[in-house]
């Protein structure tokens, strides 16, 4: 984003930040002079009032304001420090500077700022701002949508500015990529701030349905620590705690400060059992330092997919296919499946190998299909493909591989069993407890003989395939209008 | 502490030029202030332009993995 901003934008924006913090307080905004005038005049009144009210709200909303950026937990942490331990004079010196802290991290906001205090907010930064489709955003899209319909009026979409600073509203086009996904997609970036707000909350519910990155996270703290708003997170899973090899370097560093967040968050929502159990496990290494008192939850996602797509396929060969959804990466243990296909391709046995699922890292996966494909094996890969392409590749394989190591829930497994399509997963975690309810066969996924063994099965043994298939279509689908439903009670109305 | 300020004056003319001065000293915080948030702004603006040549793309793979031989 382009600002154009110069120091004249930046001053006349501060005053203009300190007036609607007056007005929020019902005191006269000044309105003699030039912009640094009128901040001044602004914070002779407002500093002495959090001085003598040590009040941290208003010490954070305060910094808010005169930045142009929420404040980390760090500085906010050190203007309390100052406030309650030097005289007012000193305050007012300190605070002017220190605020540039935040600025120059966050980017000063020269939207213009807007106090909300009646509306819960609801962060949907990446879903609005790129579109990638994995399973955070799957569920943002999904849910969304239903609280846009049931909950319009009472909540409020916000994404992070541009240098992750601030809160501020959607632009149209990112509006559509949460609650009209699948219609807009791949929309083009759109850059104009015109119409965009800073939008500051007060008192009021911050619900996080996604994962911030380690800036976002920072400011988040501080607002979920020390102000009247209360954070509500979904709970997807603990991997970067529990499986740090699994993923990359830098995912751990931000979900470390995103654990400063959940430590001060009211509510926990997890997307399975085996998530909630996960949270509840960090909540009991930290409270002996620090008590919580967060409600950890289960809020399980549901296993239905959308009612339209449940038409049926006709396939176009009469070959077995074996679909295996999932991006590669060395959690989703692909290397497994491609050895287990290899073998059994050896044996003499006829299917096709779909893969369908985005770039990945840290494996030789491609290298390692690429050379099966040479030697004639049906290897499919898809890298990105639209919801209805999944949807129809459900409908025409005779059975799913979903042999991760470590899961927050496992939406293939769900999608496939609401098809009637068996699956092959995991024999542990939260794939289990969607395994153990039918369809499934569970594996021991750092078995190669398990595996291998399972697909062996399914692909001799028509009659256990379909008895699998007859299982999956008895078991009884959770809706995302039931998921969604709950989530906003959990999330927003019990904390209320 | 020496203020500068002339001895002849009354208590409340002194206070008075006292505040006076520290109302200029802040704001000429203000204009720093300004000038240093706007001139990061203007270095990250620089940043982000880099990050949008060919030559930034190209040796992306590069720097992935020195990237990672660093966090081994």
């Amino acid at each position: 984003m382009r600002s154009d901003r110069n120091a004249a934008d930046l001053l006349d924006a501060q005053a203009d930040r300190l007036a609607v913090t007056l007005e929020f307080f019902g005191l006269p905004a000044p309105t003699a002079g030039d912009s640094r005038d009128r901040t001044l005049d602004a914070l002779d009144v407002l500093v002495p009032r959090v001085h003598a009210n040590r009040n941290d709200s208003e010490l954070w909303l305060l910094f808010s304001a005169l930045s142009g950026a929420f404040p980390y937990d760090r500085d906010l942490v050190h203007a309390i420090q100052f406030r309650d331990g030097h005289s007012l004079d000193d305050f007012a010196d300190w605070i002017i500077a220190a605020s540039a802290i935040s600025a120059n991290a966050g980017g000063s906001t020269v939207l213009p700022m807007r106090i909300v205090s009646d509306l819960t907010f609801v962060d949907v930064s990446s879903c609005a701002r790129f579109n990638r489709q994995t399973g955070i955003q799957r569920v943002e899209r999904e849910t969304l949508p239903l609280w846009q319909r049931d909950h319009g009026d009472e909540m409020q979409l916000v994404a992070w500015s541009d240098r992750d600073g601030v809160y501020r509203s959607l632009r149209e086009k990112e509006l559509r990529r949460v609650i009209a996904w699948g219609t807009h997609n791949e929309l083009d970036d759109d850059e104009s701030t015109e119409g965009l707000e800073f939008l500051v909350p007060w008192n009021t519910t911050i619900v996080l349905p996604e994962v911030p990155n380690h800036d976002q996270s920072g400011r988040l703290r501080a607002i979920a620590r020390h102000t009247g708003c209360v954070a509500t997170v979904i709970g997807y899973d603990m991997i970067p705690m529990m499986s740090p090899e699994m993923l990359p370097h830098a995912m751990g560093t931000d979900f470390l400060e995103y654990l400063g967040v959940v430590k001060y968050a009211a509510v926990i929502a997890g997307i399975s059992q085996s998530a909630t159990d996960e949270f509840r496990g960090f909540f009991q290494a930290v409270t002996n330092e620090d008590p919580g008192n967060a409600a950890i939850v289960a809020c399980e996602l549901p296993t239905a997919v959308p009612e339209r797509e449940l038409g049926v396929s006709s396939p176009d060969s009469d070959e077995t296919i074996i679909l295996c959804v999932g991006s590669h990466e060395p959690r989703k243990n692909h290397g497994t499946v491609l050895h287990a296909a290899e073998l059994l391709w050896r044996e003499g046995h006829e299917f096709q190998l779909w893969f369908f699922g985005g770039g990945g890292w840290g494996t030789d996966f491609d290298v390692l299909a690429q050379k099966l494909k040479k030697k004639g094996r049906k290897v499919e890969l898809r890298k990105s493909v639209s919801d209805s392409i999944l949807w129809d590749a459900y409908r025409r394989a005779s059975f799913t591989v979903f042999p991760s190591l470590h899961e927050g829930f496992g939406l293939p497994v769900a999608e496939s069993l609401a098809f009637g399509t068996p699956a092959i997963t995991t024999n542990y975690g939260s794939t289990r407890e969607i395994g153990e309810r039918g369809g499934c066969l569970l594996v021991d996924p750092r078995s190669d003989d398990d595996v291998l063994g399972a697909i062996r099965q399914l692909l001799t043994d028509p009659a256990e395939l379909a008895r699998l298939s007859t299982e999956a279509r008895a078991i009884p689908m959770r809706t995302w209008d039931e998921y969604a439903a709950d989530l906003w009670k959990v999330l927003v109305d019990d904390v209320v | 502490m020496p203020t500068n300020v002339p001895a002849d004056l009354s208590a409340e003319e002194r206070v008075a030029q006292l505040e006076a001065r520290i109302r200029e000293y802040h704001r000429t915080e203000l204009s720093r202030w300004a000038d240093s948030v706007a001139e990061t702004q203007l270095h990250f603006e620089k940043l982000e332009a880099v990050k949008q040549t060919v030559s930034w793309r190209i040796t992306a793979p590069l720097r992935a993995i020195r990237r990672s031989q660093l966090e081994r």
